[in-house]
Protein backbone atom coordinates (compact mmCIF):
# COMPACT_ATOMS: atom_id res chain seq x y z
CA UNK A 1 0.00 0.00 0.00
CA UNK A 2 1.25 3.45 -0.99
CA UNK A 3 2.02 5.90 1.91
CA UNK A 4 -0.84 8.27 3.20
CA UNK A 5 -0.61 11.93 2.03
CA UNK A 6 -3.17 14.42 4.25
CA UNK A 7 -5.35 16.68 2.10
CA UNK A 8 -6.92 19.82 3.08
CA UNK A 9 -10.72 19.40 2.74
CA UNK A 10 -13.62 21.73 3.36
CA UNK A 11 -15.90 18.94 4.81
CA UNK A 12 -15.12 16.67 7.47
CA UNK A 13 -17.27 13.67 5.77
CA UNK A 14 -16.58 14.33 2.02
CA UNK A 15 -13.04 14.50 2.84
CA UNK A 16 -12.86 11.76 4.66
CA UNK A 17 -14.89 9.60 2.03
CA UNK A 18 -12.59 11.41 -0.65
CA UNK A 19 -9.34 10.13 1.11
CA UNK A 20 -10.14 7.10 1.95
CA UNK A 21 -11.14 5.88 -1.76
CA UNK A 22 -8.53 7.78 -3.28
CA UNK A 23 -5.91 6.08 -0.83
CA UNK A 24 -7.72 2.52 -1.31
CA UNK A 25 -7.31 3.06 -5.49
CA UNK A 26 -10.36 5.11 -6.75
CA UNK A 27 -9.57 8.64 -7.35
CA UNK A 28 -12.00 11.01 -5.97
CA UNK A 29 -12.46 14.71 -5.29
CA UNK A 30 -14.11 16.18 -2.33
CA UNK A 31 -17.20 18.21 -4.73
CA UNK A 32 -17.54 14.62 -6.01
CA UNK A 33 -17.54 12.23 -2.54
CA UNK A 34 -20.52 15.30 -1.75
CA UNK A 35 -22.15 14.94 -5.11
CA UNK A 36 -22.46 11.29 -5.64
CA UNK A 37 -23.53 10.78 -1.59
CA UNK A 38 -25.94 13.59 -1.92
CA UNK A 39 -24.68 16.10 0.70
CA UNK A 40 -26.21 18.97 0.40
CA UNK A 41 -29.47 19.44 2.25
CA UNK A 42 -31.41 21.68 4.16
CA UNK A 43 -33.47 21.18 7.47
CA UNK A 44 -35.09 23.37 9.88
CA UNK A 45 -37.05 21.78 12.64
CA UNK A 46 -39.71 23.04 14.09
CA UNK A 47 -37.83 24.34 17.38
CA UNK A 48 -35.25 26.50 18.14
CA UNK A 49 -32.62 23.55 19.49
CA UNK A 50 -32.09 19.97 19.75
CA UNK A 51 -30.52 19.08 23.35
CA UNK A 52 -27.93 22.02 22.92
CA UNK A 53 -27.60 21.88 18.91
CA UNK A 54 -29.03 24.12 16.33
CA UNK A 55 -32.12 23.06 14.69
CA UNK A 56 -30.97 24.35 11.16
CA UNK A 57 -28.91 22.37 9.21
CA UNK A 58 -26.92 22.25 5.48
CA UNK A 59 -26.07 18.80 5.82
CA UNK A 60 -27.58 15.43 5.28
CA UNK A 61 -27.38 13.44 8.27
CA UNK A 62 -24.30 12.39 9.42
CA UNK A 63 -22.70 8.97 8.06
CA UNK A 64 -24.89 9.73 4.78
CA UNK A 65 -21.92 10.66 2.79
CA UNK A 66 -19.64 7.96 3.20
CA UNK A 67 -22.83 5.55 3.46
CA UNK A 68 -24.43 6.75 -0.25
CA UNK A 69 -21.29 7.37 -2.05
CA UNK A 70 -19.88 3.76 -1.23
CA UNK A 71 -23.52 2.27 -2.09
CA UNK A 72 -23.83 3.73 -5.32
CA UNK A 73 -19.93 2.83 -6.50
CA UNK A 74 -20.55 -0.74 -5.10
CA UNK A 75 -17.55 -0.48 -2.72
CA UNK A 76 -16.99 -2.97 0.27
CA UNK A 77 -16.89 -1.20 3.63
CA UNK A 78 -17.12 -1.95 7.28
CA UNK A 79 -18.83 0.09 9.56
CA UNK A 80 -18.00 -1.00 13.39
CA UNK A 81 -19.49 0.11 16.78
CA UNK A 82 -18.15 -0.52 19.84
CA UNK A 83 -19.27 -0.54 23.48
CA UNK A 84 -15.78 -1.16 25.37
CA UNK A 85 -13.66 1.99 24.31
CA UNK A 86 -10.97 -0.87 25.76
CA UNK A 87 -11.90 -2.97 23.07
CA UNK A 88 -11.98 -0.06 20.24
CA UNK A 89 -8.50 1.13 21.01
CA UNK A 90 -7.27 -2.51 20.91
CA UNK A 91 -8.82 -3.13 17.73
CA UNK A 92 -8.16 0.43 16.02
CA UNK A 93 -4.43 -0.59 17.11
CA UNK A 94 -4.88 -3.91 15.56
CA UNK A 95 -6.56 -2.05 11.89
CA UNK A 96 -3.77 0.49 11.97
CA UNK A 97 -0.80 -2.25 12.29
CA UNK A 98 -2.08 -3.91 9.19
CA UNK A 99 -1.67 -0.47 7.28
CA UNK A 100 -5.18 -0.28 7.00
CA UNK A 101 -7.00 3.58 6.82
CA UNK A 102 -9.34 4.21 9.56
CA UNK A 103 -12.04 6.79 10.24
CA UNK A 104 -13.53 7.29 13.26
CA UNK A 105 -16.74 9.67 14.21
CA UNK A 106 -15.44 11.82 17.41
CA UNK A 107 -16.35 14.90 19.45
CA UNK A 108 -14.95 17.75 18.36
CA UNK A 109 -15.26 18.77 22.50
CA UNK A 110 -12.13 16.63 23.23
CA UNK A 111 -9.85 16.81 20.03
CA UNK A 112 -6.87 18.84 21.50
CA UNK A 113 -5.38 19.88 18.38
CA UNK A 114 -8.20 21.95 16.81
CA UNK A 115 -8.28 25.82 17.77
CA UNK A 116 -9.97 26.47 21.40
CA UNK A 117 -12.89 27.98 20.26
CA UNK A 118 -14.19 25.58 17.62
CA UNK A 119 -14.23 23.17 20.72
CA UNK A 120 -17.93 22.71 21.41
CA UNK A 121 -19.53 19.45 22.16
CA UNK A 122 -20.74 18.20 18.57
CA UNK A 123 -20.32 14.59 17.66
CA UNK A 124 -20.41 14.68 13.97
CA UNK A 125 -16.60 15.53 13.25
CA UNK A 126 -15.35 12.68 11.38
CA UNK A 127 -11.32 12.20 10.97
CA UNK A 128 -8.76 9.73 9.27
CA UNK A 129 -6.73 7.65 11.65
CA UNK A 130 -3.80 6.66 9.00
CA UNK A 131 -0.96 5.96 11.89
CA UNK A 132 0.79 5.78 15.36
CA UNK A 133 4.11 7.11 16.31
CA UNK A 134 5.67 6.93 19.69
CA UNK A 135 2.06 5.94 22.04
CA UNK A 136 0.20 8.62 20.14
CA UNK A 137 -2.47 8.49 16.79
CA UNK A 138 -1.22 10.51 13.64
CA UNK A 139 -4.86 12.05 12.61
CA UNK A 140 -5.71 13.42 9.09
CA UNK A 141 -7.95 15.85 10.36
CA UNK A 142 -9.81 17.20 6.31
CA UNK A 143 -11.15 20.13 7.91
CA UNK A 144 -7.67 21.46 8.93
CA UNK A 145 -4.30 22.02 6.57
CA UNK A 146 -1.85 19.96 8.51
CA UNK A 147 -2.04 16.39 10.11
CA UNK A 148 -2.34 16.33 13.78
CA UNK A 149 -1.54 14.01 16.37
CA UNK A 150 -3.68 12.80 19.44
CA UNK A 151 -3.27 10.98 22.48
CA UNK A 152 -4.79 7.54 23.65
CA UNK A 153 -7.15 9.18 26.37
CA UNK A 154 -8.56 12.02 24.57
CA UNK A 155 -8.95 10.01 21.20
CA UNK A 156 -10.88 7.58 23.16
CA UNK A 157 -13.00 10.42 25.17
CA UNK A 158 -14.17 11.87 21.79
CA UNK A 159 -14.85 8.34 20.42
CA UNK A 160 -17.38 7.71 23.18
CA UNK A 161 -18.71 11.28 23.49
CA UNK A 162 -22.62 11.59 25.17
CA UNK A 163 -25.20 13.80 23.80
CA UNK A 164 -26.96 14.08 20.51
CA UNK A 165 -25.24 12.32 17.89
CA UNK A 166 -23.28 10.30 20.22
CA UNK A 167 -20.54 8.20 17.94
CA UNK A 168 -20.69 5.31 20.33
CA UNK A 169 -17.15 4.37 18.97
CA UNK A 170 -18.14 4.30 15.60
CA UNK A 171 -15.00 3.39 12.63
CA UNK A 172 -15.58 2.78 9.03
CA UNK A 173 -12.90 1.90 6.58
CA UNK A 174 -12.81 0.95 2.53
CA UNK A 175 -11.89 -3.03 2.14
CA UNK A 176 -11.04 -2.82 -1.42
CA UNK A 177 -11.83 -1.50 -4.51
CA UNK A 178 -13.80 -4.00 -6.68
CA UNK A 179 -12.72 -3.92 -10.88
CA UNK A 180 -14.18 -2.26 -12.97
CA UNK A 181 -15.66 0.97 -9.91
CA UNK A 182 -13.99 3.79 -12.16
CA UNK A 183 -16.51 2.52 -14.56
CA UNK A 184 -19.76 3.30 -12.41
CA UNK A 185 -18.95 6.67 -11.36
CA UNK A 186 -21.09 8.34 -13.93
CA UNK A 187 -23.83 6.01 -12.79
CA UNK A 188 -23.37 7.06 -9.04
CA UNK A 189 -23.12 10.73 -10.31
CA UNK A 190 -26.21 10.71 -11.77
CA UNK A 191 -27.94 9.26 -8.62
CA UNK A 192 -26.64 11.52 -6.35
CA UNK A 193 -27.71 14.39 -8.38
CA UNK A 194 -31.66 13.22 -8.82
CA UNK A 195 -31.74 12.50 -5.25
CA UNK A 196 -30.18 15.94 -4.30
CA UNK A 197 -32.91 17.58 -6.91
CA UNK A 198 -35.85 15.49 -5.39
CA UNK A 199 -34.85 16.05 -1.79
CA UNK A 200 -34.45 19.63 -2.11
CA UNK A 201 -36.82 20.72 -4.75
CA UNK A 202 -39.45 18.35 -3.98
CA UNK A 203 -39.44 17.55 -0.18
CA UNK A 204 -43.07 17.09 0.20
CA UNK A 205 -41.83 17.57 4.13
CA UNK A 206 -41.87 21.61 4.45
CA UNK A 207 -38.92 20.89 7.19
CA UNK A 208 -36.39 19.43 4.41
CA UNK A 209 -35.06 20.89 1.23
CA UNK A 210 -35.43 24.33 -0.07
CA UNK A 211 -38.85 25.29 1.06
CA UNK A 212 -37.70 24.96 4.43
CA UNK A 213 -35.40 27.93 4.00
CA UNK A 214 -38.77 29.74 3.45
CA UNK A 215 -39.91 27.84 6.74
CA UNK A 216 -36.47 29.58 8.69
CA UNK A 217 -37.30 33.23 7.15
CA UNK A 218 -40.73 33.03 9.06
CA UNK A 219 -38.93 31.68 12.15
CA UNK A 220 -36.43 34.02 11.92
CA UNK A 221 -38.98 37.00 11.56
CA UNK A 222 -40.41 35.76 14.83
CA UNK A 223 -37.36 35.83 16.56
CA UNK A 224 -37.24 39.80 17.40
CA UNK A 225 -40.70 40.22 18.52
CA UNK A 226 -40.85 36.90 20.68
CA UNK A 227 -37.47 37.91 22.60
CA UNK A 228 -38.45 41.63 22.79
CA UNK A 229 -36.82 41.64 26.29
CA UNK A 230 -33.47 40.02 25.54
CA UNK A 231 -32.28 40.60 21.51
CA UNK A 232 -29.19 38.65 22.65
CA UNK A 233 -31.49 35.47 22.95
CA UNK A 234 -32.89 36.60 19.35
CA UNK A 235 -29.10 36.78 17.69
CA UNK A 236 -27.98 33.74 19.52
CA UNK A 237 -30.47 32.00 17.27
CA UNK A 238 -29.55 33.83 14.15
CA UNK A 239 -25.73 33.22 15.10
CA UNK A 240 -26.42 29.33 14.79
CA UNK A 241 -27.54 29.30 11.52
CA UNK A 242 -24.42 31.35 10.47
CA UNK A 243 -22.26 29.27 12.33
CA UNK A 244 -23.97 25.75 10.41
CA UNK A 245 -23.40 27.52 7.41
CA UNK A 246 -19.90 28.71 7.66
CA UNK A 247 -18.22 27.34 10.74
CA UNK A 248 -18.67 23.94 10.85
CA UNK A 249 -16.40 23.62 7.51
CA UNK A 250 -18.77 24.20 4.09
CA UNK A 251 -16.48 25.39 1.70
CA UNK A 252 -18.39 28.21 2.18
CA UNK A 253 -21.91 29.86 1.70
CA UNK A 254 -23.24 26.13 3.43
CA UNK A 255 -21.83 23.45 0.79
CA UNK A 256 -23.15 25.76 -2.28
CA UNK A 257 -19.73 26.25 -3.70
CA UNK A 258 -19.01 23.15 -3.24
CA UNK A 259 -21.85 21.07 -4.77
CA UNK A 260 -21.35 24.04 -7.77
CA UNK A 261 -17.75 22.72 -7.96
CA UNK A 262 -19.80 19.45 -8.53
CA UNK A 263 -21.61 20.78 -11.15
CA UNK A 264 -19.33 22.03 -13.07
CA UNK A 265 -17.51 18.42 -12.82
CA UNK A 266 -20.46 16.71 -14.01
CA UNK A 267 -21.07 19.43 -16.92
CA UNK A 268 -17.12 18.13 -18.19
CA UNK A 269 -17.70 14.76 -17.54
CA UNK A 270 -21.13 14.00 -19.17
CA UNK A 271 -20.60 16.84 -21.80
CA UNK A 272 -23.68 18.50 -21.04
CA UNK A 273 -23.69 22.40 -20.68
CA UNK A 274 -26.39 22.56 -18.92
CA UNK A 275 -24.97 21.26 -15.85
CA UNK A 276 -22.20 23.91 -16.15
CA UNK A 277 -25.15 27.25 -16.69
CA UNK A 278 -26.99 25.15 -13.07
CA UNK A 279 -23.43 25.63 -11.51
CA UNK A 280 -23.32 29.39 -12.10
CA UNK A 281 -26.81 29.82 -10.91
CA UNK A 282 -25.58 27.50 -7.53
CA UNK A 283 -22.19 29.91 -7.54
CA UNK A 284 -24.83 33.04 -7.80
CA UNK A 285 -26.94 31.58 -4.94
CA UNK A 286 -23.69 30.69 -2.80
CA UNK A 287 -22.96 34.28 -3.08
CA UNK A 288 -26.27 35.60 -1.33
CA UNK A 289 -25.91 33.36 1.37
CA UNK A 290 -22.23 34.88 2.11
CA UNK A 291 -24.39 37.98 1.74
CA UNK A 292 -27.16 36.82 3.94
CA UNK A 293 -23.85 35.63 6.47
CA UNK A 294 -22.91 39.02 6.08
CA UNK A 295 -25.86 41.05 6.82
CA UNK A 296 -26.28 39.23 10.05
CA UNK A 297 -22.54 39.96 10.88
CA UNK A 298 -23.66 43.78 11.24
CA UNK A 299 -26.91 42.69 13.22
CA UNK A 300 -24.58 40.91 16.02
CA UNK A 301 -22.10 43.63 15.86
CA UNK A 302 -24.70 46.28 16.68
CA UNK A 303 -26.23 44.02 19.35
CA UNK A 304 -29.76 45.05 18.71
CA UNK A 305 -32.98 42.70 17.43
CA UNK A 306 -35.59 44.63 16.51
CA UNK A 307 -38.02 43.46 13.52
CA UNK A 308 -36.83 45.83 11.31
CA UNK A 309 -33.27 45.19 11.41
CA UNK A 310 -34.08 41.56 10.86
CA UNK A 311 -36.13 42.34 7.87
CA UNK A 312 -33.56 42.39 5.20
CA UNK A 313 -31.63 39.36 6.68
CA UNK A 314 -35.22 37.58 6.32
CA UNK A 315 -35.99 39.05 2.93
CA UNK A 316 -32.69 37.43 1.78
CA UNK A 317 -33.69 33.66 3.30
CA UNK A 318 -36.85 34.14 0.89
CA UNK A 319 -35.43 34.65 -2.12
CA UNK A 320 -33.12 32.01 -1.45
CA UNK A 321 -35.84 29.68 -0.71
CA UNK A 322 -37.54 30.78 -3.98
CA UNK A 323 -34.16 30.61 -6.06
CA UNK A 324 -33.16 27.38 -5.33
CA UNK A 325 -36.45 26.01 -5.17
CA UNK A 326 -36.74 26.83 -8.70
CA UNK A 327 -32.96 25.36 -9.15
CA UNK A 328 -33.64 21.92 -7.73
CA UNK A 329 -37.00 21.46 -9.41
CA UNK A 330 -34.77 21.97 -12.83
CA UNK A 331 -31.60 20.18 -11.82
CA UNK A 332 -34.42 17.13 -11.35
CA UNK A 333 -36.31 17.80 -14.25
CA UNK A 334 -32.96 17.96 -16.28
CA UNK A 335 -31.66 14.51 -14.30
CA UNK A 336 -34.56 12.75 -15.24
CA UNK A 337 -34.38 13.37 -18.93
CA UNK A 338 -34.91 16.75 -19.72
CA UNK A 339 -39.03 16.57 -19.21
CA UNK A 340 -40.12 19.83 -18.22
CA UNK A 341 -39.58 21.40 -14.54
CA UNK A 342 -42.61 21.31 -12.66
CA UNK A 343 -43.42 25.00 -11.89
CA UNK A 344 -41.92 26.12 -8.70
CA UNK A 345 -44.18 28.53 -7.03
CA UNK A 346 -43.63 30.91 -4.33
CA UNK A 347 -42.71 29.50 -1.30
CA UNK A 348 -45.98 29.72 0.57
CA UNK A 349 -44.64 30.69 3.77
CA UNK B 1 -17.10 33.60 -4.83
CA UNK B 2 -14.14 34.47 -6.77
CA UNK B 3 -10.40 32.94 -5.47
CA UNK B 4 -9.13 36.48 -4.97
CA UNK B 5 -12.03 36.78 -2.61
CA UNK B 6 -11.96 34.09 0.00
CA UNK B 7 -11.48 35.94 2.96
CA UNK B 8 -8.07 35.61 5.25
CA UNK B 9 -9.21 37.20 8.25
CA UNK B 10 -7.53 35.37 11.07
CA UNK B 11 -8.99 35.33 14.42
CA UNK B 12 -11.19 31.98 15.88
CA UNK B 13 -8.60 29.47 13.42
CA UNK B 14 -5.43 30.72 15.30
CA UNK B 15 -3.10 30.54 12.02
CA UNK B 16 -4.45 27.07 11.08
CA UNK B 17 -6.15 26.78 7.69
CA UNK B 18 -9.61 25.83 6.71
CA UNK B 19 -10.62 24.79 3.25
CA UNK B 20 -12.81 26.75 0.77
CA UNK B 21 -14.15 26.54 -2.60
CA UNK B 22 -14.22 29.71 -5.42
CA UNK B 23 -13.61 30.35 -8.28
CA UNK B 24 -9.98 31.07 -10.24
CA UNK B 25 -9.49 33.35 -13.11
CA UNK B 26 -10.49 30.94 -15.90
CA UNK B 27 -13.91 30.40 -14.21
CA UNK B 28 -12.88 26.68 -12.70
CA UNK B 29 -13.52 25.97 -9.30
CA UNK B 30 -10.61 24.96 -6.80
CA UNK B 31 -9.97 24.70 -3.03
CA UNK B 32 -8.28 27.94 -1.64
CA UNK B 33 -7.02 27.59 2.34
CA UNK B 34 -8.55 30.36 3.89
CA UNK B 35 -7.75 32.02 7.70
CA UNK B 36 -11.06 32.38 8.27
CA UNK B 37 -14.05 35.16 8.07
CA UNK B 38 -14.88 37.97 10.21
CA UNK B 39 -18.73 37.25 9.55
CA UNK B 40 -18.28 33.96 11.00
CA UNK B 41 -16.26 34.90 13.76
CA UNK B 42 -18.65 37.29 14.49
CA UNK B 43 -21.08 34.47 14.81
CA UNK B 44 -19.15 32.65 16.74
CA UNK B 45 -18.19 34.94 19.04
CA UNK B 46 -22.13 35.69 19.88
CA UNK B 47 -22.46 32.23 20.67
CA UNK B 48 -19.14 32.46 23.06
CA UNK B 49 -20.50 35.64 24.82
CA UNK B 50 -23.54 33.39 25.41
CA UNK B 51 -21.47 30.70 26.67
CA UNK B 52 -19.76 33.05 28.87
CA UNK B 53 -22.96 34.74 30.72
CA UNK B 54 -23.92 30.85 30.90
CA UNK B 55 -20.48 30.68 33.37
CA UNK B 56 -20.99 34.02 34.51
CA UNK B 57 -24.14 33.13 35.83
CA UNK B 58 -23.39 29.60 37.58
CA UNK B 59 -20.28 31.66 39.54
CA UNK B 60 -22.19 33.99 40.88
CA UNK B 61 -24.92 30.84 41.76
CA UNK B 62 -22.43 29.12 42.99
CA UNK B 63 -20.80 32.32 45.02
CA UNK B 64 -24.49 33.20 46.82
CA UNK B 65 -24.24 29.24 48.00
CA UNK B 66 -27.05 28.59 45.85
CA UNK B 67 -25.69 26.03 44.12
CA UNK B 68 -22.21 23.34 44.68
CA UNK B 69 -18.88 24.15 43.27
CA UNK B 70 -19.80 21.25 40.61
CA UNK B 71 -22.26 23.58 38.94
CA UNK B 72 -19.92 25.78 38.14
CA UNK B 73 -17.16 23.41 36.72
CA UNK B 74 -20.13 22.19 34.51
CA UNK B 75 -20.75 25.48 33.24
CA UNK B 76 -17.28 26.26 32.62
CA UNK B 77 -16.76 22.79 30.75
CA UNK B 78 -20.26 23.50 29.21
CA UNK B 79 -21.24 20.25 29.61
CA UNK B 80 -25.13 19.36 30.75
CA UNK B 81 -26.07 17.15 33.99
CA UNK B 82 -26.97 14.35 31.35
CA UNK B 83 -23.56 14.17 29.25
CA UNK B 84 -21.25 14.41 33.02
CA UNK B 85 -23.79 11.41 34.49
CA UNK B 86 -22.80 9.27 31.76
CA UNK B 87 -19.23 10.19 31.71
CA UNK B 88 -18.73 9.15 35.45
CA UNK B 89 -21.43 6.54 35.16
CA UNK B 90 -24.25 8.04 37.39
CA UNK B 91 -27.38 8.43 37.11
CA UNK B 92 -28.90 11.97 36.11
CA UNK B 93 -30.66 12.40 39.34
CA UNK B 94 -27.42 11.73 41.11
CA UNK B 95 -25.37 14.28 39.43
CA UNK B 96 -28.51 16.92 40.18
CA UNK B 97 -28.50 16.10 43.62
CA UNK B 98 -24.85 16.92 44.05
CA UNK B 99 -25.34 20.38 42.37
CA UNK B 100 -26.77 21.01 45.68
CA UNK B 101 -24.45 22.39 47.94
CA UNK B 102 -25.11 20.29 50.98
CA UNK B 103 -24.87 17.10 49.84
CA UNK B 104 -21.56 17.78 47.31
CA UNK B 105 -19.55 19.05 50.74
CA UNK B 106 -20.39 15.25 52.11
CA UNK B 107 -19.55 13.68 48.86
CA UNK B 108 -16.42 10.90 49.47
CA UNK B 109 -12.95 11.04 47.99
CA UNK B 110 -13.60 8.07 45.62
CA UNK B 111 -16.60 9.82 43.92
CA UNK B 112 -14.77 13.06 43.69
CA UNK B 113 -12.11 11.11 41.79
CA UNK B 114 -15.25 10.02 39.25
CA UNK B 115 -15.73 13.32 38.62
CA UNK B 116 -12.40 14.43 38.25
CA UNK B 117 -12.02 12.11 35.83
CA UNK B 118 -15.70 12.78 33.60
CA UNK B 119 -14.98 16.33 33.77
CA UNK B 120 -10.59 16.35 33.78
CA UNK B 121 -10.49 19.10 35.94
CA UNK B 122 -8.48 17.60 39.07
CA UNK B 123 -9.96 16.15 42.23
CA UNK B 124 -8.59 18.74 44.30
CA UNK B 125 -10.08 21.50 41.82
CA UNK B 126 -13.47 20.85 42.05
CA UNK B 127 -14.74 21.71 45.24
CA UNK B 128 -13.02 24.98 44.77
CA UNK B 129 -14.19 27.89 43.21
CA UNK B 130 -12.05 29.97 41.24
CA UNK B 131 -11.91 33.74 42.49
CA UNK B 132 -12.67 34.89 38.60
CA UNK B 133 -15.20 32.82 36.28
CA UNK B 134 -13.10 31.34 33.22
CA UNK B 135 -13.76 32.88 30.03
CA UNK B 136 -14.58 31.13 26.55
CA UNK B 137 -13.88 34.65 24.57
Amino acid sequence: MTAFTHQLAAHCESGVTASLLTHAGLQLSEPRALGIGSGLFFVQLPMDGLMGAPSTSFRSKPGNIFWKVTRRLGVPTRVQRYRDPRRAHDELLRLVDAGQLVALQTSVYFLEYLPRRFRFPFNAHNIIIYGRKNGRWLVSDPVLDQAAECDDESLSRARFAAGLLAPRGKAYWVERIPDGTASRVNEAMAAGLRETGFTMGHSPIPFFGAKAIGYLAKRCEAWPKRFAKEPQKALLLLANVVRMQEEIGTGGAGFRYLYAAFLQDVADTFGDSEYARLSERVTAIGDTWRKFAGAAARLFRGGQATPELFAPVVELLRGLSTAERTLFRELSAHGRGGRKALPAVASPT
Amino acid sequence: MRAEEVPQDGAYLEGKKRGAYAVDASGRYTMVPTAGWEAETAATRVALEAADAQIQAAHAEVKRGAKSTLWYHLAARQLSTAQVAEYAGLWRLRVWWHTRPGPWARLGDAMLERYAKALRVPAGALKVLPEKPESWL
